[in-house]
């Protein structure tokens, strides 16, 4: 595995407990800015910041969102998804939850990352 | 460069944020708080439930219960409750209730206090606002915080409401936004704390909901149209024929005091001259909702023993409108269904006795013309002076928008609900106030407490002393070998027919002249023939030396009679059949002079609907196809023989015994005369041919509409179990295969039905049978939400054996709790 994806795999992956932890003590937002804290200030990178808070949400919330789906046999799902109204169609729903966290995760890495070029512009930042 | 990039991502981040956590308009539409929503950790998700996931309770934060209590969920998830005392029974029951019903309590309650438009206001608009004037008109509150003062007047009910208010309070402070039900999260808002004032306004919504169907105005209206020979002859006291009453006729009435027969007699009432127009549309007073129960005696029975049945025929709703529950303590063993926000157990059975409700559908509510003294509405006329009017100023708060203040008028009368500022449909050139019995404080808290603990027919009638309103038919067995039926509640008496019409407000001699002491209520206890029942029928013949006047039924219980009386061998088993029997004993009354009507063109060209109603054998059952036809016939046939009234208000029409009477009666009649044909003058014949023909067109759209569909009676009929908030369908159940109909044993309609049916044997150990539509969870996500629904359409039952304490063997756990 060359440095570069190993890298970004690390960072991906403490995103992603970052705002599973946030998920449980505070507010849905959280997960996002909390994620983005990591790739600022813990593994801070220069390019292509948005793609680890992207990837890491889309993962965790499609992950729970699908494990929930498939745990309890999908009823409420497929209620969700008539009313929200989706026509029904659970995976589609399962996909825009994990869609919506995956922008948000996305967003906050990249401002976050931004954030740090911007407060810390000589540090070196991982590429 | 960076700071500007920087600032650019900020904002896209706070505006998805925004957008995600908030309700917000788009193109006319509300979206809910979607990023909240959809957390998969604390949005919706979390409130997707298995069938073997605990009931969610949770840590109280609350005082510690005075001794243990222990919860058993048995295996269809119902929750027995054991407790050392009443304090701490009624508390973990608020506890548990509000644990699987908490927004379906919360929200009953709003809406009978008139608070919708707090939570509402921004997805439903004026609509709701509307429905909150019209309770807070009414004197719903009002009504709810006298009978509240009469309970803290009482240390008994103030430690039943307070001990159950408790309970419901510890688990909202235990309760997160993950563990919130999921219409909060949609809706976005969140639990206010329980107050007792909420358990008293649910009785409210009970007593509105069961004696609102009152006919006084549009009855006035219908009058005003086709003048006093209608009301002579669609609204009489009493049928002329096939009058089966509760108590059988011949029976004698408790006496009277002298005194109190003077006190009515002097009593001339008046009545409204000049109640305004007489075109609009009000809402509609025939009576929709209704129960059965009965009960026979052991030498009707297999066992010997007395059979209690009853099922309350209220709207269909998920989450069900009821919740069962088993309540144990010292002094009381008792299983059944409570409301959830109530406090006890509203049906059911204990080791010693059973009982059931049906409504009493008697008229406890006069509407009362009143005048104005002067534009500032501080008083009104009365007599030769004035009065003085209480006013209040009420404002109603309304989610999104500024709130709207509008000022209740309380006179000797009640609340003043209709006038120039709310205005009522019809009637809207003179005030109209409102005087109803559920105004009045009643003790039905404690009749429930009672009635839970009691154990024989003596302490079952002491405990009904205290029930005010509704008033309901209570059927009565015990294991002792006792059956029985009362109807209590508060009836004013009248001494004339005066109590169906606008009254006078402007003078004291209108005051209701007594109310009908409680003893001279209707009963029957133990008859010869081993049977009591109810199905909303008068309450006796006019041998009664009561006036009163109501929507009464004239199928069901005449249907009941002749089943019940056919055997003696009865056991519950076979008194399912009696609670799903589908014969339309309207259909048998009328169909036959509908299809001599028909000419032998009609025949000829529509023979095969015509040997279909022919052939039928008058069961609504699910499969058939000729209920839904003659159903479809007959509301023609109302409609044009009452065009009259229907161009106004469909509201105005009589009840479909009183139309079939009249078409029994008359060949010829001037209302039989169609206003659309100005040529010719229509006779009996010609309008039920005209409706036949109206039918025959809706047959063949529907037909075509529905290609490959046969219109089988559930199939037209589409019997539902609606979510509470109108539009969420996909919270709702639609299209049950189940048969019946209105006037029917097995009363099915669309939005109405049997809401609990329950079969109880009075054996030496009580054991019944019991279903409800619905499921024990009232939340969506749960498959125990509709669990029963299937099996409640395909008249299945659940067996139920009373368990004797937490040990017993018949309670098969799947949860165990201890509330310490």
């Amino acid at each position: 595995m060359n440095a570069s994806l190993k890298r970004f795999l690390l960072t991906t992956g403490a995103a992603g407990v970052a705002a599973y932890v946030a998920s449980y003590l505070t507010e849905w937002w959280a997960a996002g800015p909390l994620s983005a804290a990591v790739v600022a200030f813990v593994w801070p990178l220069r390019r292509g910041a948005f793609w680890p808070g992207f990837v890491a949400m889309l993962l965790l919330w499609g992950a729970l969102s699908l494990g929930t789906h498939v745990y309890t046999g999908g009823h409420l799902t497929e209620r969700m998804a008539r009313l929200l109204p989706l026509g029904g169609r659970s995976g589609l729903l399962i996909f825009l939850t994990a869609l919506s966290g995956a922008l948000l995760g996305g967003l906050c890495t990249a401002t976050g990352a931004l954030l740090r070029k911007l407060l810390n512009p000589g540090r070196k930042m991982l590429s | 460069m960076r700071l500007l990039q920087c600032l650019l991502s900020m904002a896209l981040t706070a505006l998805l944020i925004y957008w995600g956590d908030g309700p917000h308009q788009l193109a006319g539409h509300v979206i809910p708080p979607l990023g909240r929503l959809i957390d998969p950790v604390n949005g919706f998700w979390a409130n997707a439930e298995r069938a073997d996931q605990a009931p969610p309770l949770r840590e109280r934060p609350g005082k510690p219960y005075r001794s243990p209590v222990q919860i058993i969920y048995d295996q269809r998830r119902v929750p027995h409750i054991f407790a050392a005392n009443d304090a701490d029974l009624y508390r973990a029951q608020g506890y548990v209730t509000a644990a699987d019903r908490l927004w379906q309590m919360e929200f009953q309650t709003a809406a009978a206090a008139g608070r919708l438009s707090e939570f509402l206001y921004h997805v439903a608009g004026d609509k709701v606002v509307e429905f909150d004037r019209l309770k807070r008109r009414s004197g719903m509150v009002w009504a709810a915080r006298r009978t509240l003062e009469h309970y803290q007047n009482d240390s008994l009910a103030r430690l039943i409401v307070e001990s159950y208010t408790e309970g419901v309070n510890d688990y909202i402070r235990g309760l997160g936004y993950r563990g919130l039900p999921l219409e909060y999260k949609i809706l976005d808002y969140r639990p206010e704390p329980w107050t007792p004032l909420k358990c008293a306004l649910l009785l409210k919504y009970m007593a509105e909901m069961l004696t609102s169907d009152e006919n006084d105005l549009t009855l006035t209206q219908a009058t005003a149209i086709l003048g006093p020979e209608y009301r002579e002859l669609l609204f009489p006291l009493f049928p002329d024929t096939l009058l089966v009453p509760i108590v059988p006729e011949g029976t004698p009435f408790p006496a009277c005091s002298d005194a109190e027969v003077q006190r009515v007699a002097q009593y001339q009432p008046e009545v409204e001259e000049n109640p305004g127009r007489v075109d609009g549309a009000a809402p509609s007073a025939r009576p929709d909702l209704g129960s059965n129960n009965w009960a026979v005696a052991g030498s009707r029975t297999l066992s010997g023993r007395p059979i209690l049945c009853g099922d309350p025929h209220l709207g269909l709703h998920l989450p069900s409108l009821w919740y069962e529950v088993h309540l144990q303590a010292p002094g009381v063993n008792v299983y059944g269904v409570s409301l959830p926000g109530a406090p006890g157990i509203i049906i059911g059975f204990n080791e010693h006795i059973a009982w059931s409700m049906t409504n009493a559908m008697r008229d406890v509510r006069d509407w009362y013309a009143v005048r104005y003294q002067g534009p500032d509405r501080n008083a009104i006329v009365m007599d030769n002076g004035t009065e003085p009017v209480y006013a209040v100023v009420d404002t109603l708060v309304r989610r999104g928008a500024p709130p709207l203040v509008d000022t209740l008028r309380f006179t000797r009368w009640g609340p003043v609900v209709y006038d120039k500022e709310f205005p009522h449909p019809v009637f809207d050139s003179v005030p109209l106030a409102l005087r109803w019995v559920a105004h009045f404080p009643g003790g039905e808290v404690l009749t429930i407490h009672h009635i839970n603990r009691a154990r024989n027919q003596a302490e079952f009638r002491r405990a009904l002393e205290t029930f005010v309103c509704p008033a309901q038919n209570f059927v009565y067995a015990d294991r002792y070998g006792h059956i029985g039926i009362y109807q209590q509640g508060a009836f004013p008496a009248f001494r004339e027919d005066c109590c169906r019409q606008i009254r006078n407000g402007t003078t004291r001699a209108e005051e209701w002249p007594a109310w009908i002491p409680f003893r001279c209520n209707p009963s029957l206890e133990d008859p010869s023939d081993g049977l009591v029942f109810s199905a909303n029928q008068h309450p006796t013949g006019p041998a009664y030396p009561w006036v009163y006047s109501g929507d009464f039924e004239h199928f069901r219980n005449r249907r009941i009679r002749e089943l019940l009386a056919s055997r003696r061998d009865w056991s519950p088993e076979s008194m399912q059949s009696v609670q799903l029997d589908n014969k339309n004993l309207q259909a048998e009354l009328v169909l036959p002079l509908m299809l001599k009507a028909l000419s032998p063109e009609e025949r000829k060209e529509d023979s095969a609907l015509i040997r279909e109603l022919e052939t039928w054998d008058y069961m609504n059952e699910a499969d058939a196809i000729a209920p839904g036809l003659f159903h479809l016939w007959f509301t023609e046939l109302e409609k044009l023989l009452w065009d009259e009234l229907y161009r106004h208000n469909p509201g105005c029409l009589p009840l479909e015994f009183y139309t079939i009477r009249f078409l029994q009666k008359y060949e010829k009649h001037r209302w039989y005369d169609l206003d659309s044909t100005h040529t010719s003058e229509e006779t009996r014949s010609d309008i039920i041919r005209l409706a036949f023909r109206n039918m025959v067109r809706q047959h063949r759209e529907w037909c075509a509409q529905h290609p490959g569909q046969k219109p089988l009676w559930y199939v037209v009929k589409n019997t539902s179990l609606q979510h509470l908030l109108p539009g969420f369908t996909s919270f709702s159940l639609s299209g049950l295969r189940i048969g019946g109909g209105k006037h029917i044993v097995n009363a099915c309609g669309p939005r109405w039905g049997p809401s609990w049916r329950m079969i109880v044997s009075l054996e030496d150990r009580v054991w019944a049978y019991g279903i409800y539509p619905g499921g024990p969870s009232g939340n969506p996500g749960s498959p125990w939400y509709s669990s029963s629904a299937a099996d409640w359409a395909a008249g299945k039952y659940y067996k139920i054996i009373l368990p004797l304490g937490p040990e017993d063997s018949a309670l098969e756990r799947m949860f165990t709790f201890m509330l310490l």
